[in-house]
């Protein structure tokens, strides 16, 4: 078999990464973002791509409350951020 | 529906609403019933199916002898003890030298994360070769402390039932005792709290402060949280064990006290960790997306159904932990199935942007709790009614 599952989720993670760092990178010019909330984004986005990373491969190996905790710990602390960005940029608006 | 809700048309709602909730009640009465004629199990039958190699035959209630191609190869005892979810039972399997041969668990109302953890540790296999005599040192399995302390005592009550009723020999189990230790003094107090310091909190500071130690406390650290197999074992003997989870009966007995001398519930919205956790959540995101008025009726009605569902599965199999979709013990004790924890992650989510998302259209527990008082209610009117006419009735006369 040539894909396992794992190749696809490196391919994820580098779209993911490299789609958030431009995401980043065109929010920061379009509304001069603060090094606050590009920290925070940047740290969001970290997070996020290593929830997926880790509970994607957890899923692949059959483990599936790695997968689950993986998401609860980073995966929601993720979204939790990007929301408080969010929310931050909105209201320096 | 009357346009100007007269009194008359209130009063005919409300007449409604109580024949449903008595008719729900005989509903659910008849489930038990149904429950107990059916789930009449034979520890004996478990036994062969699960060892099939051998011939089981029974000696007294709890005592048995197997053999293989006629020949007896040892003796067997079955001991029960309660754990988290409630009872559970296992089979002891001496040989003739009365060193044991095999343990094997048999019937367990455990919440199914717990009792996964417990199996992949191979927790019995520790008992093979131990002799009888001597009470075995197995550690707990982190994690799932009861249900190992729980096993370990239905273990010991077998070996025992063995040594006495089949070997004749002296026996060393001493009864367990019951200790009321800091865990049992902390949900006390926090039972105190909730009667009496909870009014007094109406700052948002003070208010966020006390749902973080809630979480904290008593979600992750103890651990403690009312579920709905607690209310439902109630109804069908398989709480908790008493001497092991002092706690929990604390908890649930001064909650259903509350609401049925009192009238109020003291737990939800108060020391439940998993609203003060979606209370935080909330809090964070500061939204609050609106559900239209249809859309909670229609939720009202499905969470209504999804929970008379879950008892009436719970009374007819007697398993509190067949129907149960609760996430309180994926989230604090981080144990759960692939599905459970996609279900977790999910109510969070949700959590973040509708208040209070679980305790309004989907916890089986508050809707449970709001049902005893809405009982309780309807015994009261009936009370104050019949009171009534008694008293018009002597006037006239």
């Amino acid at each position: 078999m040539i894909f396992s599952g794992i190749e696809l989720l490196f391919f994820a993670l580098g779209v993911l990464t490299t789609l958030s760092i431009v995401a980043i990178v065109h929010y920061n010019k379009k509304y001069k973002l603060s090094w606050k909330i590009v920290g925070l984004l940047l740290v969001s986005a970290f997070l996020a791509v290593f929830a997926v990373a880790w509970s994607g491969s957890s899923l692949i190996e059959g483990e599936n409350q790695a997968a689950g905790v993986g998401g609860l710990f980073f995966g929601f602390p993720a979204f939790i951020g990007f929301f408080i960005a969010r929310k931050r940029i909105l209201n320096s608006k | 529906m009357c346009p100007n809700s007269c009194k008359s048309c209130r009063t005919g709602t409300i007449r409604n609403k109580s024949k449903v909730t008595l008719i729900v009640l005989g509903l659910l009465l008849l489930s038990l019933l149904l429950g107990n004629y059916f789930t009449s199990g034979d520890n004996f039958s478990e036994i062969t199916q699960k060892l099939p190699e051998y011939r089981i035959n029974p000696l007294n209630e709890n005592i048995f002898e197997y053999y293989v191609n006629d020949s007896l190869m040892g003796f067997g005892a079955i001991g029960q003890s309660k754990g988290y979810g409630g009872p559970l039972t296992v089979a002891v399997l001496a040989s003739r030298d009365t060193s044991i041969r095999q343990v094997v668990p048999l019937l367990n109302t455990e919440t199914p994360s717990f009792y996964q953890k417990f199996i992949n540790q191979e927790f019995f296999k520790f008992y093979s070769g131990e002799s009888l005599y001597v009470e075995p040192v197995v550690n707990a399995v982190s994690g799932a402390t009861v249900t190992s302390n729980a096993y370990q005592l239905a273990v010991s009550k077998a070996m025992n039932q063995l040594l006495e009723e089949q070997f004749h020999k002296e026996t060393w189990l001493i009864k367990p005792k019951m200790n009321f230790n800091k865990n049992e003094w902390i949900v006390l107090v926090f039972m105190l709290c909730s009667f009496w310091l909870f009014r007094l909190i109406k700052n948002r500071k003070t208010k966020l402060l006390w749902y973080l130690v809630v979480v904290v406390l008593m979600g992750f650290i103890l651990k403690i949280q009312l579920s709905s197999t607690h209310l439902s074992g109630l109804a069908i003997n398989k709480m908790p064990g008493l001497y092991n989870n002092l706690n929990i009966w604390i908890l649930v007995i001064g909650v259903i006290l509350g609401i049925l001398i009192l009238g109020r519930n003291y737990y939800c919205f108060r020391i439940c960790p998993f609203h003060a956790l979606q209370y935080l959540l909330s809090q964070i995101s500061d939204i609050n997306i609106k559900t239209g008025k249809k859309l909670n009726t229609v939720l009202k009605y499905g969470l209504a159904t999804v929970v008379f569902l879950y008892y009436t599965i719970t009374f007819i199999t007697h398993d509190p932990t067949k129907a149960l979709y609760e996430p309180f013990s994926t989230l604090f004790s981080l144990q759960g199935t692939g599905l459970q924890w996609l279900f977790l992650i999910l109510i969070l989510i949700a959590a973040f942007l509708i208040k209070n998302v679980f305790c309004r259209f989907m916890c089986p527990v508050g809707y449970s709790l709001s049902y005893i008082q809405s009982l309780r209610l309807i015994i009261l009117n009936n009370i104050k009614k019949s009171k009534k006419n008694d008293h018009e009735k002597n006037k006239i006369i």
